[in-house]
């Protein structure tokens, strides 16, 4: 009973903290993030199993976590509006070469970001090169090049630059 | 196609299958729950206690013993006595187990052991006092 619980009130604990820390966050992964995600894991760990070594107890933690993800996956298909709360919508921040600041200051994003994601995906030089910047829900920066500029990487996924 | 058809079946059982799990532990079945509440014994020895443990995690025992402070326990190798309330005056060796010596008060005797299983598998603990009929109880513990 205890265990259950326990894992439900985890699960939606780290959903909400993990969304006020925004998608940059999750994303740019500098070396103070990585060990700021460590330190939560080590963190929930403890709320999680406490002083609980069984083997059995793991595995109901384990079943309860995988079953509220599996069950909250099929409740953002089902309500598009909770899966714009809880994995937020991709924005557009720049357009046709210009930067659109307010969006790009409350995303906490900046033009170093969008040049160096234009460079990584298609070896762009200038915003000017730019159709569109995207800030993609899952915190990646997708670069669309006004036609003829650039090149494609082959291997490259297509959100794969930090923002 | 057929291939993922069947993956995706596989997956649906699966998620019935962790439902389960989710469900027998919220009602006790790994312990901590409704299903897992048991009494045992009579009129000179009974106890309340959890039918199901889990290696390493504390499980609570009730004991009342209805005369004599005296409470012997046979069959408690699988576990560790982490806390025994009140504490006994004595503890002995006694036929291949422990005797507690507790000091009576007002004629019943209520004793509370925190035990920690070591072992997993069925354990069964006898609990007996100077007279009357023991308390056998079975406990299973989980790995």
């Amino acid at each position: 009973m205890d265990m259950v619980l326990n894992a439900a009130a985890v699960y939606v604990i780290l959903m909400v903290m993990l969304r006020l820390a925004g998608r940059r966050t999750v994303a740019t992964m500098t070396a103070f993030d990585f060990v700021l995600l460590l330190v939560i894991g080590e963190a929930t760990q403890q709320a999680l199993l406490g002083d609980d070594v069984s083997l059995t107890g793991a595995i109901v933690v384990i079943a309860t976590l995988v079953i509220l993800n599996v069950g909250m996956s099929l409740l953002k298909q089902r309500l598009p509006h909770l899966s714009c709360w809880l994995d937020g919508a991709p924005l557009i921040v720049v357009e046709h070469g210009r930067m659109l600041d307010a969006r790009m200051r409350q995303a906490r994003i900046d033009r170093d970001d969008v040049l160096f994601a234009a460079r990584a995906a298609h070896g762009l030089e200038r915003l000017d090169q730019i159709k569109y910047a995207i800030l993609e829900a899952s915190g990646g920066l997708t670069i669309i090049p006004v036609a003829g500029e650039g090149h494609a990487r082959a291997a490259g996924r297509p959100d794969s630059p930090a923002a | 196609m057929r291939f993922q058809r069947r993956y995706w079946l596989f997956e649906r059982l699966g998620w019935a299958v962790l439902i389960l799990v989710i469900a027998a532990a919220a009602a006790g079945i790994f312990a901590g729950g409704p299903l897992s509440a048991a009494a045992a014994g009579g009129a000179a020895v009974s106890a309340e206690y959890e039918r199901f443990a889990r290696r390493g995690v504390d499980t609570r025992l009730t004991v009342t013993l209805s005369a004599h402070g005296t409470l012997r326990v046979q069959g408690a190798d699988g576990f560790d006595v982490a806390a025994v309330e009140p504490r006994p005056a004595a503890v002995r060796s006694d036929r291949g187990g422990l005797a507690y010596d507790f000091a009576t008060g007002d004629g019943t005797t209520t004793v509370t052991f925190r035990l920690t299983p070591r072992r997993w598998g069925m354990q069964h603990l006898r609990l007996a006092a100077d007279a009357g009929a023991p308390a056998t109880l079975d406990i299973l513990v989980y790995p």
